[in-house]
């Protein structure tokens, strides 16, 4: 049976990163890792990390599977993410550790667009970071997230609302931490995915091919820095949310939520933890139900991306959101 | 047959019901193992005392029959993770975690995994896993 081993002391390299407002140490025996992560992540040092990464980069065999897979039990999880790389998350203690292969290895899209927002996003619960399914715009350093169901047309408003003074920070995965009372919100600057459709009100959109996601959806990859020539902001503080629902009547509605709407939105939406985990599932509830408290709206719109991006704008310029 | 319920807040299948339960003795020690299908539960002498085992003494397997894990076994690659966390993976037809420090397997095994496949090259390794934690022995 081939052993690959990655305790404490047998890879040789190691590095702490920040990422999502958190440090994480990563080791390795790969020089090529370490250069392909710190391309998206800065290298920090001084603070505890919040979770490690062991990895060993390694030669795949010819009859491994190129499958993408994940599956959990108890405080681990599985994570298959392609031909050679195969991971185990330890949520018990904040760990993730496995083998890639060396293509793998040089691609910087994997790490930042895969394996990160999956360790991050599983991983997350145990020390404080909720991964919460949002959109995310900043306007003078405050934070508006935009809640909704699938398809409700978060991506799309947020790509709407750039043209409208808002800054961009993430279309789908918005990470909110909670540290000493304060709730800050981080992305991990990816690109926005949009349905095919979208490209009805962003023709620019046809000029990108379209991408299969891990999801299997076919959608536009629309690299935001490459688009509006600036980055995506990566941090913003909580102060606003908006919960957007798709109606057939056409109009902007806008209607205060209390904080036990808001609480059960995202309560509901969590993924279930097991019981190992209860000071997790515990800790993850009680940060929902401090931040269950930000001013927030559910709007029902029945207009188009830009028609609603331009009613929320005209909201926020009244001072009411 | 085997038990897998759908639930779009546990797409890790970490909720499946595991209906079917067995305590035996494998080399001399206690296994209780659960699964959601009989035909993965260890062979093996069972449990005949009512006289208490000890925690230290026993491992607990949680075994799932994995109708949506694609493929056929592939050859074993084992991650020694920490000196006391091992993980092992045979494709996506077979993945094995074990943690000595709680007693604890689980392991999730792919519908095209026969019981002839099963006992011939998964049930082996889990004992081996799972004998490391009971006589306290590092591979």
């Amino acid at each position: 049976m081939k052993n690959a081993l990655l305790a404490s002391g047998t890879l040789p390299l190691h590095t702490e990163f920040s990422i999502a407002g958190v440090q994480c140490g990563i080791s390795t025996n790969s020089p090529t890792i370490l250069a392909q992560l710190s391309r998206f992540m800065p290298v920090v040092s001084g603070v505890e990390s919040s979770f490690s990464v062991s990895v060993l980069e390694l030669a795949v065999g010819e009859d491994q599977s190129s499958d993408m897979h994940f599956r959990g039990m108890n405080h681990f999880v599985f994570a298959l993410l392609g031909a050679g790389n195969r991971f185990v998350l330890d949520l018990k203690r904040r760990h993730a550790a496995g083998i890639v292969s060396s293509e793998a290895a040089r691609d910087s899209k994997f790490w930042h667009r895969i394996f990160f927002p999956i360790v991050v996003g599983t991983l997350g619960a145990t020390f404080g970071l909720i991964p919460l399914h949002c959109a995310c715009l900043d306007s003078g350093g405050e934070g508006l997230l935009i809640a909704g169901n699938a398809g409700a047309g978060k991506s799309t408003l947020a790509l709407a609302l750039l043209d409208y003074g808002f800054s961009f920070a993430s279309d789908e995965w918005t990470y909110l931490l909670a540290r000493d009372g304060e709730f800050t919100l981080h992305t991990l600057g990816g690109p926005a995915k949009l349905l095919p459709d979208a490209s009805r009100f962003f023709p620019r959109l046809c000029q990108l091919g379209l991408h299969t996601a891990m999801n299997g959806e076919l959608s536009y990859e629309v690299d935001i820095a490459t688009w509006l020539g600036v980055p995506p902001i990566t941090q913003s503080s909580l102060s606003r949310m908006l919960f957007l629902r798709r109606v057939s009547a056409p109009g902007c509605r806008f209607t205060p939520c209390d904080e036990e709407f808001t609480f059960s939105f995202f309560e509901q939406s969590m993924e279930r933890l097991p019981e190992e985990l209860l000071d997790a599932k515990v800790q993850r509830s009680e940060i929902i139900r401090k931040m269950s408290s930000t001013k927030s709206w559910i709007l029902e719109t029945g207009e188009s991306p830009e028609a609603t991006a331009g009613a929320i704008a005209d909201f926020y310029k009244r001072g009411r959101l | 047959m085997s038990l897998l319920l759908n639930d779009p807040l546990d797409v890790l299948h970490r909720f499946t019901p595991t209906p079917f339960q067995s305590e035996v003795y494998l080399g001399g020690k206690l296994i209780r193992a659960e699964s959601n299908d009989r035909a993965l539960l260890p062979p093996g002498v069972p449990q005949k005392s009512t006289s208490p085992v000890s925690s230290r003494h026993s491992f607990s397997w949680k075994l799932i029959r994995d109708p949506k894990a694609p493929g056929r076994l592939e050859s074993p690659t084992k991650l020694s993770i920490f000196d006391t966390v091992f993980a092992v993976f045979m494709g996506s037809a077979c993945l094995i975690a074990v943690d000595l420090e709680e007693s604890q397997l689980v392991s999730f095994i792919g519908s095209q995994v026969d019981t002839g496949e099963y006992q011939d090259r998964v049930l082996p390794i889990l004992c081996e896993l799972s004998d490391m934690g009971l006589n306290d022995n590092r591979i």
